[in-house]
């Protein structure tokens, strides 16, 4: 039978052969390569709806396709290919995403006359094939290795302006971050082989499923270091999440994302912001059924994410540049996707990757408009009054602040909401852990609808503030086509959950919840495996759902307090931005005083709260990130390097002082195991 | 009577006298024949422990060594040769041109 | 079965052409009435063909599954060939034959090439035996007929200051080891009145003479230590392979090391198996020990030199640490197929990826570059092709997947942590972390870097190029095919235990 999954590998391979094109036939194509990407990408994008049309259709799919290793006792490598909702769904949001950067580079790559472009195609090809084939892995080595890959790509396009100062150190530091984190993922993954023989995700016989197995008594399997069994899965899952913490950006291996900005505005768009980064997240949602056994593993992840969310918002908050506010933006919003996967809301985890894959890549591409626009000055200080001059862009752009703020009824509220009931619920339920979680990420939402208007303030509202914000460089199509596209979908995307709708209204329209949820049994991976009435999560997390003011009020509750405090972090914004001149702000507050009286001390209030209170707060945790977290990864280093020194030393270069140590060496080793085997 | 105690106390004497030949020694032949000291003390071993088991395996491999031992030291005067002729000594602590 | 039955001698065929084929070449040179007119076409021409003509050998023993099933015993058990035998041949006669292509070029205009290719085949000659002696004896012989013509082919340039002190010094270290192998080797045979494996295995007696034993145990590890270049016995092996001939360096650090731990393999596993030696000296302790400190020093060594060809040099001490891990992670509780399968998986990769690297500064000195991580700053502009190759072979080393480096190294790692020694993997994947850090030095300086000095880069060696490239393409290869590698290597890692 032909059907959509016979063709499931070309949605990677379709890449890879633009890579190999733009890489040995860049130089003579017209676009540079950029057209064969942008194909290759369109093949995929239609194949992976084609598989999602499949999927939705009720089939699946999980099968092998080269063995490296087989049959040697319990060890098998392979690669294969795991079909499933989840799966079908990341490679669609991947694909397109893809194919849109693909077609924006044309604008801020092509038009604007870079060299060394068969380069850029032939990595951003890379990139996607890597990326594909990680959503399409269907055991852990396979993910490990194309995760170990897209870090490659990562690297190589962040230093693509190699000749620069900041790009190569930032793309350095950028490697080294991540595979920092790699590191501990690589010992987990080879914990996990060496504990089940297995790294597969899905079926009955993937290392999810027999740990379930263990747990409830049916099987047992070795662990290590004398622990529990359940105690043994708590530190694999935490090693995995090693790799996870570095690539999605989470405290306290976020300090690369920021500095990654130093890449073409595109690759941050795709790579740091929709896709790559989300590998991490999908990571944890492809296992979460392994996590689910592991109430502390879950806990961890909770507070990590709700942490990282607070603390990265509070950064936002006090940047200058517009890329910058969008990095910092970009870890705080995956911060609640981990809160959301560690508070029990695997759906709203899922749901706020896809809703912020489509508006944080808009909001990126935005800034790339905003930035040929500027002749690539970034600072938002320089800008301003841009609303009038490009139109397109700014609609789009508002459309996306609009869903990162979590605004009704834009995509952001719908997801963002759901993550914070989700987290409530089950904290109320008895887990103080997630309690903290919840209110950290509320917290956040005040911060990211601050920042958010203030970065649409600043940039396209009040008065031009230079010459060049004045008299904007245009943009053309191939610029507002992706905006265009993504700006609609950054407005309605939220439809495919409306969770509290449907529990206020009772119509069914929890279409996310469905889908997910259509994944066969034999795999394990479907929601009420992981979160239904008898799912692992209260069979083995423990977690239950407390609704205080009955179910529909709790919703309603809930969604009305997240809306209040982002609509209050916008509003905030918009008494101290949105003015034709910000920057005189606070000698506004002058007139002000005899002006309004009232409005004096609420101003006070605000600027006291903004510039005494949360600047210094944030000037702390920038200094920390800057000085503690870069201290530590400097200073180990330098340890590596003077020890390095210390044993060059040794080889002093004299014959018969190398002969005298090898005697002595000898003499050692022969004393230490005397003693130690009796001889004497 | 001399029994095999001896014989590998001697060997170890002699053993101990080429290292410390090989530690103490700068000059490229003594060097080579300190070695050679430790190869015979080797030798004696052989001997001595082929005579107390009663079979001629040590004392086959004893001329194994021997000849082994001779075919080293022809390479080692070649090496030696050219060491002379490079730095115009045959002082194996001269040459250090790779220390960094 | 094949329709001729073969002798049982002819198991020993790939060494047996392999020594054949260095005393052709002497013969070739012999009958040229002037010294130094042989065409050097000629003699790659041969060369190539016997190193194929072994390889063909190996590879068709191993498909064959000749004494795979039951090793051949030849001379009295003081030889014997099995699937462990055929791993090690297959390594020499690969590196060998990309030496012997890349030495084209690279002494093309030196004198004394026909001696220098002879040397070359007596010493592979040397390290095939090792793989198949059965007896400390031969252990012996076939250690020195590796060893000597090494030393002269250090050595090889003779006018050159470098050559001649490397050549010195790998062989007065070299003497000194050989000596201490051999007081071992005594030592041993008086604890146990025997010198063929199995009989020493047999005859081991913890209670009587423990002492002599021990003494003799580890004095026979120094020996291997030294071929391995294993902390403390490593001094040499920055200094021999910098000065070296390029392609000797490829040659000594991959083929000579392989055959070093093979040795090591065959003596620990069948005369010393630990269950019988374990009350006297415990040396999966000591393994460990050298492993941790070659793959620290290696490493950390590396990370600060300026020459190319020296942090090259002790990476390959680092590796040495990686697949001494496959002794010390022996333990009753290990899988021990794994184990030693995967340290022969590792010399295997490592054969083809540390020779191509080696090679590419080999063309690097060709076209006198310079020697350090400066000189090749942009060089990849000249030579994209081969850069590209040299960029996989370092990735591969530090265990990226982009080569079959990642493969051997993770199952390397995660068989010492089947085996309950977590910290040496541990020890390992940072040491690794690492080795990153050096080799993206070499890949900046060829990629990123501006280049610092004009390139008069006029010729592009065919032979060098070639060897290069088949290095690179197997280095690539092996990581789908990493499969069919797999299992002979752990099939022979088996029948040894």
């Amino acid at each position: 039978m032909t059907g959509a999954f016979d063709f499931a590998p070309a949605i990677a391979l379709l890449p890879l052969a633009a890579f190999v094109v733009a890489l040995f036939g860049g130089k003579f194509l017209p676009k540079r390569g950029a057209l064969a990407g942008s194909t290759a990408l369109a093949g995929s994008l239609v194949l992976s709806i084609w598989t999602l049309v499949t999927v939705a259709g009720g089939e699946t799919y999980n099968a092998d396709l080269y063995t490296f290793v087989a049959g040697q006792d319990t060890l098998t490598l392979h690669l294969g290919i795991l079909i499933d909702p989840l799966s079908a769904l990341m490679l669609v949001i991947v694909s397109l995403i893809a194919l849109l950067v693909f077609i924006f580079s044309l604008g801020y790559m092509n038009d604007e006359g870079e060299t060394g472009l068969p380069r850029y195609y032939a990595e951003l090809g890379l990139f996607s094939f890597s990326m594909l084939a990680f959503v399409l892995a269907d055991n852990l080595l396979m993910a490990f290795m194309f995760f170990e890959l897209v870090g490659l790509c990562s690297y190589l396009l962040i230093g693509f302006w190699f000749r620069e100062e900041g790009p190569p150190s930032a793309a350095k530091k950028a490697f080294l971050v991540t595979r920092f984190g790699d590191y501990f993922f690589l010992v987990g993954t080879v914990g996990i082989f060496a504990t089940f023989g297995t790294g597969m995700f899905a079926g009955p016989e993937s290392f999810p499923h027999m740990a379930e197995q263990a747990l409830a008594g049916e099987t047992s399997v070795t662990t290590f270091f004398g622990l529990g069994e359940q105690a043994w899965f708590t530190v694999l899952g935490l090693l995995v999440l090693g790799g996870v913490i570095g690539k999605s950006a989470q405290f306290p291996l976020h300090t690369w994302l920021p500095d990654a900005m130093e890449g073409p505005t595109p690759v941050s768009a795709l790579i740091h912001a929709a896709t790559m980064v989300a590998a991490g997240v999908y990571l944890v949602a492809r296992m979460y059924g392994f996590y689910l056994l592991s109430p502390t593993a879950l806990g961890v992840i909770a507070l990590v994410g709700g942490f990282t969310a607070l603390f990265a918002a509070s950064m936002a908050l006090v940047k200058q540049e517009l890329k910058q506010v969008l990095a910092y933006s970009t870890i705080s919003q995956y911060g609640y996707m981990m809160l959301a996967l560690g508070g029990g809301g695997y759906v709203a985890a899922v749901f706020h990757l896809t809703t912020h894959a489509i508006f944080k890549a808009l909001l990126f591409l935005g800034a790339g408009a905003v930035i040929i626009a500027m002749h690539h000055n970034e600072n938002m200080w320089d800008m301003g009054g841009l609303k009038d001059k490009m139109p397109v862009t700014y609609y789009a752009f508002l459309s996306g602040s609009l869903a990162l703020a979590g605004i009704f009824p834009f995509a952001g509220f719908w997801s963002k909401d759901e993550v914070l009931y989700e987290t409530l619920i089950h904290g109320l339920g008895g887990n103080p852990l997630l309690l903290a979680g919840y209110a950290m990420g509320l917290l956040a939402v005040v911060f990211t609808g601050f920042y958010t208007f203030r970065m649409v303030f600043l940039t396209f509202h009040g008065e031009p503030r230079t010459e060049t914000a004045e008299d904007p460089h245009g943009v053309r199509w191939n610029v507002k086509l992706p905006l265009a596209v993504l700006g609609i979908l950054a407005a309605v995307a939220g439809v495919i959950n409306l969770a509290p709708v449907e529990k206020v209204t009772g119509v069914h329209l929890t279409f996310l919840h469905d889908w997910l949820d259509k994944a066969p049994d034999s795999f394990g991976t479907a929601v009420h495996h992981y979160t239904g009435d008898h799912g692992l999560m209260h069979e083995f997390a423990g977690y239950t759902a407390t609704n205080p003011l009955g179910e529909t009020g709790t919703v309603l509750a809930g969604a009305a307090v997240s809306l209040g405090l982002a609509l209050l972090g916008a509003g905030l914004a918009y008494r101290l931005y949105a003015v034709p001149d910000p920057e005189e702000h606070t000698d506004r507050l002058g007139s002000l005083k005899t002006l309004l009286m009232n409005n004096y001390y609420q101003d006070e209030y605000q600027v006291w709260l903004a510039r005494d209170v949360t600047l210094p707060l944030s000037r702390a945790a920038d200094t920390f990130d800057q000085s503690v977290i870069d201290g530590v990864v400097n200073a180990t280093s330098s340890v590596s390097l003077f020890a390095s020194e210390r044993v060059r030393r040794i080889q002093s270069g004299i014959v018969t002082h190398y002969a005298t140590l090898l005697t002595l060496g000898l003499v050692v080793i022969l004393v230490v195991l005397g003693l130690y085997g009796g001889w004497f | 009577m001399v029994g095999v105690v001896h014989y590998l106390v001697l060997s170890a004497a002699v053993f101990a006298i080429g290292v410390f030949g090989v530690m103490a020694r700068s000059n490229a032949l003594m060097f080579l024949m300190s070695v050679e000291l430790m190869l015979n003390a080797a030798n004696i071993n052989l001997v001595a422990f082929s005579l107390h088991y009663g079979n001629l395996t040590g004392q086959v491999f004893a001329l194994l060594v021997m000849a082994l031992a001779a075919a080293e030291v022809a390479i080692g005067l070649g090496i030696i040769l050219v060491l002379d002729r490079n730095f115009g000594d045959i002082d194996v602590t001269v040459p250090t041109t790779m220390r960094r | 079965m094949a329709a001729i039955e073969l002798p049982t001698w002819a198991a020993l065929a790939p060494a047996l052409i392999l020594a054949a084929t260095a005393l052709v070449l002497f013969l070739i040179d012999s009958i040229e009435s002037e010294p130094d007119t042989t065409s050097p076409v000629l003699l790659t021409a041969v060369g190539l063909a016997g190193a194929l003509g072994a390889l063909a050998f190996n590879v068709w023993y191993l498909i064959a599954d000749t004494g795979q099933n039951a090793p051949i015993e030849l001379f009295g058990g003081q030889l014997m060939v099995d699937g462990m035998t055929l791993v090690l041949g297959t390594i020499v006669a690969s590196v060998l034959a990309l030496v012997v292509l890349a030495s084209y070029d690279y002494i093309a205009d030196d004198p004394y090439q026909a001696e220098y290719f002879s040397l070359l085949f007596l010493a592979a000659t040397g390290m095939t035996l090792l793989g198949s002696v059965d007896s400390f004896v031969t252990a012996f012989l076939a250690l020195e007929l590796s060893s000597l013509p090494s030393y002269a082919l250090v050595a090889y340039l003779k006018d050159n200051q470098g050559s001649v002190e490397a050549g010195l010094k790998y062989f007065l270290i070299g003497a000194l080891s050989s000596a201490i192998f051999a007081y071992g080797i005594s030592l041993i045979y008086g604890a146990t009145g025997s010198l063929q494996f199995d009989a020493v295995a047999a005859a081991v007696d913890p209670t009587a003479l423990p002492g002599i034993l021990g003494v003799g145990i580890v004095m026979v590890a120094g020996g291997v230590a030294f071929k391995t270049a294993i902390v403390p016995f490593h001094f040499w092996a920055p200094e021999a392979y910098e000065g070296a001939p390029t392609p000797i360096s490829a040659f000594l650090s991959s083929a000579s090391k392989a055959a070093g731990f093979i040795l090591a393999f065959r003596i620990f596993t069948t005369a010393f198996p630990i269950e019988a030696v374990a009350t006297t000296i415990d040396w999966l302790v000591l393994f460990q020990a050298l492993a941790v400190v070659t793959m620290v020093l290696g490493n950390f060594a590396a990370a600060t030199q300026e020459s190319v060809k020296r942090m090259l040099a002790y990476s390959s001490i680092g590796h040495a640490g990686y697949v001494l891990i496959a002794l010390a992670a022996l333990t009753p509780t290990a899988n021990a197929d794994l184990v030693l399968g995967a340290g022969m998986l590792h010399l295997l990769v490592y054969g083809f990826m540390n020779t191509g690297a080696f090679l590419f500064v080999g063309l690097a000195e060709y076209w006198d570059v310079g020697r350090t991580f400066e000189d090749y700053n942009g060089l990849a502009q000249e030579a994209p092709i081969a850069s590209v190759a040299m960029t996989i072979f370092l990735f591969s080393l530090a265990g990226l997947p982009v080569g079959a480096g990642f493969l051997s190294k993770y199952v390397l790692f995660g068989a010492a942590v089947g085996a309950g020694l977590w910290w040496l993997a541990a020890v390992g994947a940072i040491a690794s972390a690492l080795s990153l850090f050096y080799y993206a030095r070499v890949v900046k300086a060829l990629w990123i870097e501006e280049p610092s000095q004009d390139f008069e880069i006029d010729t592009y060696p065919v032979g060098l190029y070639a060897a290069i490239i088949v290095a690179a393409v197997v280095t690539v290869l092996l990581l789908p095919g990493f499969g069919l590698v797999s299992e002979d290597a752990i099939a022979a890692a088996g029948a040894l235990l």
